[in-house]
């Protein structure tokens, strides 16, 4: 009996090393779905699989939800769409980012938690507009330019001056205004030098960030009910996000990137008051 | 006596311009100069009728040149020389899979690895499948049967695409427009203008869109050869263009080919002209963009001196000379003039015609043709291509550039002109080969 036990395990163990040494190399074992996994563009240092801490807004979910006892992952896409897509279509568990804009259907199994007010500028082209463009106070000022906006972007305050609206993502957007084809954009400051001087930096000095009036975003998380832990982790980045708002690692992230700023504190106050 | 002569060898040897190249009578490598002669009336005849600005065309046999003519402009008051620079565009394809091929043969990589033991972003890949119209999204994406690998990009069966070639060919494909607008909005460019990024940048954004077919199951035309590029960079651990320089180039003395022509020779790169090939040649503008429905072209970025997007699918320029010199290492199997760049079993390799999954015939010339790890092969003769031989290898460049070797017959054959569109060309290289092989006497 012994023996028979024996030589099961033995023929096991050399089917398996035999099946294993000639298998194909290419296999398709590293293709299992990742556990908690988090989606996003590619935005540096925001949120880039090219950081090593995943980006300023992934750091900030990570360290929230590792204080719950809970583990994520990023993946970074380069397009929108493709976020849209594992949020609404597959079991993904949570989308990061600006701008949603997804259907009303799409909005019932998602839960959305504010994690970051995000500081952003207007930004010209100096060659379009050598005296720089009028914007103060008031949008209104640039009536009859053209702004580029970000896809899920509300547009509804550009509309409304007058102001074309032409919608793409980032990258495209400076492309956009490097060609003329639009006098504005928006970005967050962050973020906007990081692009300017690795993807554009021939351009460096034309793009001027207006510094007057900046604008503010809701960096946000989506997460996805469809996944089977979507709700139970929603409730504990909630609670660990304000608990790392209140023992101060959340602005030492925050500083950690931007460094020390006199609106952070500001926007922490705000942010707290959205998660109420 | 001898010294003088050693002396007079090497001075030649250091100051070998273009019109030093030997140039031997045809008939000592079995080809008729009279008949060879024709070529210069199909060209001339080209350039008369204003269907192309000028050619510069070559044709050796054992390795030796038996014909190197230059007619017609380069530019403008400037007439093509043999020795004026062309954008060889996806000619450099070739040059970027030897570059790959020397990796393999130093035991750097292996052509069955996964791409992503070098480009992490090329796990975990999903492969677009369209949805019938109305449903709630327009496609579902699903896991890849198994990861695309080093073959698979030279050989062309990535899964990846060209917007060009995807918008072009494959329109009508479900799903093609949706793969198009992702390609685009993930600024995905065919490598065609140049932009202050590095090759690397946009390699990783292509590895996270999704593939359009399963790795390994359809013959398409792609951005494969410039991600062969970047992993070039990955594994060796220099510069694409400095891996090439150093290990192609130099090697072969291919003196004139850059990814970025230095300044003292910008006045040799020739111009871009659009034909109508029925009479309307104009010259492109310094800052012209040229758009052909998805195809979106700067050919006079190849002015600008410096640039860090290494396009390993068409970012070189060379000339005929050079370019003979890379074929002929090609078709000596491996080496040249003592100078050993790949094994033969290398070149076996990559001009084996057993690489091709499913594709399509036209791409490729005819039926008959095959893809091997660079370039087309001809398979057989039973297909509607004039001249050529079976294992006969070749590829071309967007802007009327091709070249042929042609292993049982010992010829390689090339013709650049600097012409756009590049369709209108193709019964003319299809002439000249047939020129060049009825020139053959013994």
């Amino acid at each position: 009996m012994k023996n028979l036990f024996i030589k099961s395990a033995a023929l096991t163990l050399a089917i398996s090393t035999s099946l294993f040494a000639s298998g194909p190399r290419v296999t398709t074992n590293v293709f299992q779905p990742l556990d908690n996994e988090i989606v996003s563009l590619d935005i540096e240092p925001l949120y880039s699989n090219n950081t090593p801490s995943g980006g300023m807004i992934f750091e900030i979910v990570k360290t929230a939800l590792d204080t719950e006892g809970e583990k994520v992952t990023l993946t970074t896409y380069p397009v929108k769409k493709m976020i849209n897509y594992y949020i609404t279509q597959e079991n993904t568990l949570a989308a990061l980012g600006i701008n949603w804009n997804l259907s009303k259907n799409s909005n019932k199994s998602i839960i959305s938690i504010p994690v970051a007010l995000i500081r952003e500028n207007y930004i010209y082209y100096k060659p379009s507009h050598p005296n720089g463009i009028p914007y103060s106070e008031n949008i209104s000022t640039l009536k009859g330019m053209t702004y580029g906006a970000h896809s899920g972007e509300n547009v509804e305050k550009y509309n409304k001056s007058d102001i074309k609206v032409v919608r793409a993502e980032s990258r495209f957007l400076f492309k956009k205004l490097i060609s003329k084809k639009v006098d504005f954009i928006k970005e967050p400051v962050l973020s906007a030098s990081f692009m300017i001087n690795s993807s554009f930096a021939s351009n460096k000095d034309n793009l001027v960030l207006i510094d007057s009036k900046p604008q503010k975003s809701i960096c946000s998380i989506l997460f996805n009910l469809k996944n089977k832990n979507g709700k139970e982790i929603s409730k504990k980045f909630r609670k660990g996000l304000l608990h790392i708002i209140k023992n101060g690692k959340y602005q030492n992230i925050i500083e950690k990137y931007q460094g020390k700023t006199n609106y952070t504190s500001q926007y922490i106050e705000e942010l707290k008051s959205l998660l109420k | 006596m001898h010294l003088k002569i050693k002396t007079l060898l090497l001075l030649a040897c250091i100051t070998l311009g273009a019109n030093d190249i030997e140039i031997v009578k045809p008939e000592t490598v079995g080809l008729s100069t009279d008949r060879l002669t024709n070529i210069d009336k199909l060209i001339n005849q080209h350039i008369d009728e204003n269907k192309i600005p000028g050619a510069v065309v070559l044709v050796a046999r054992n390795g030796k040149i038996a014909y190197h003519k230059a007619m017609g402009a380069a530019d403008i008051d400037m007439p093509m020389k043999k020795d004026s620079i062309m954008r060889i565009m996806s000619m450099s394809k070739p040059i970027t899979s030897v570059a790959t091929m020397l990796l393999y043969e130093e035991g750097k990589l292996l052509l069955s690895d996964p791409v992503s033991k070098y480009i992490p972003e090329f796990k975990n890949q999903k492969v677009f499948v369209p949805l019938p119209e109305g449903s709630a999204f327009s496609y579902k994406l699903i896991p890849v049967k198994r990861e695309v690998t080093i073959r698979d990009l030279l050989a062309h069966t990535s899964g990846l695409m060209y917007i060009g070639i995807a918008a072009g060919v494959h329109y009508d494909k479900p799903g093609r427009k949706d793969m198009i607008e992702l390609y685009k909005e993930a600024d995905i460019n065919d490598g065609y203008c140049r932009t202050d990024e590095e090759i690397g940048d946009m390699v990783k954004r292509l590895a996270k869109l999704p593939l359009t077919t399963q790795p390994g199951e359809l013959w398409e035309y792609s951005l494969s050869t410039d991600v062969l590029g970047y992993l070039v960079e990955v594994v060796s651990g220099v510069k694409f263009d400095k891996y090439v320089t150093d290990n192609i180039f130099k090697p072969l003395k291919m003196h004139d080919s850059y990814f970025n022509v230095p300044k003292e020779k910008t006045a040799r790169v020739a111009r871009v002209f659009k034909s109508d090939w029925k009479g309307s040649l104009v010259r492109t503008t310094d800052d012209e963009v040229l758009v052909q429905g998805e195809l979106v072209m700067c050919p006079n970025d190849a002015y600008k001196t410096s640039g860090t997007y290494l396009s390993g699918g068409g970012g070189v320029l060379s000339t005929v000379y050079d370019y003979f010199r890379f074929s002929q290492m090609l078709l000596n199997g491996g080496e040249l003039d003592g100078t050993r760049v790949l094994s033969r079993k290398t070149v076996e390799l990559m001009t084996a015609t057993n690489h091709s999954g499913i594709y399509n015939p036209s791409l490729l010339h005819d039926a008959g043709w095959k893809f091997g790890l660079g370039f087309a092969i001809q398979k057989d003769r039973g297909h509607n291509v004039d001249a050529g031989d079976p294992g006969a290898f070749e590829w071309a460049g967007l802007y009327s550039t091709r070249f042929s070797v042609n292993p049982k017959e010992k010829t390689v054959i090339i013709f650049m002109s600097q012409a756009t569109p590049f369709g209108h060309h193709f019964e003319l290289w299809d002439k000249l080969l047939v020129q060049s092989a009825s020139a053959i006497i013994d």
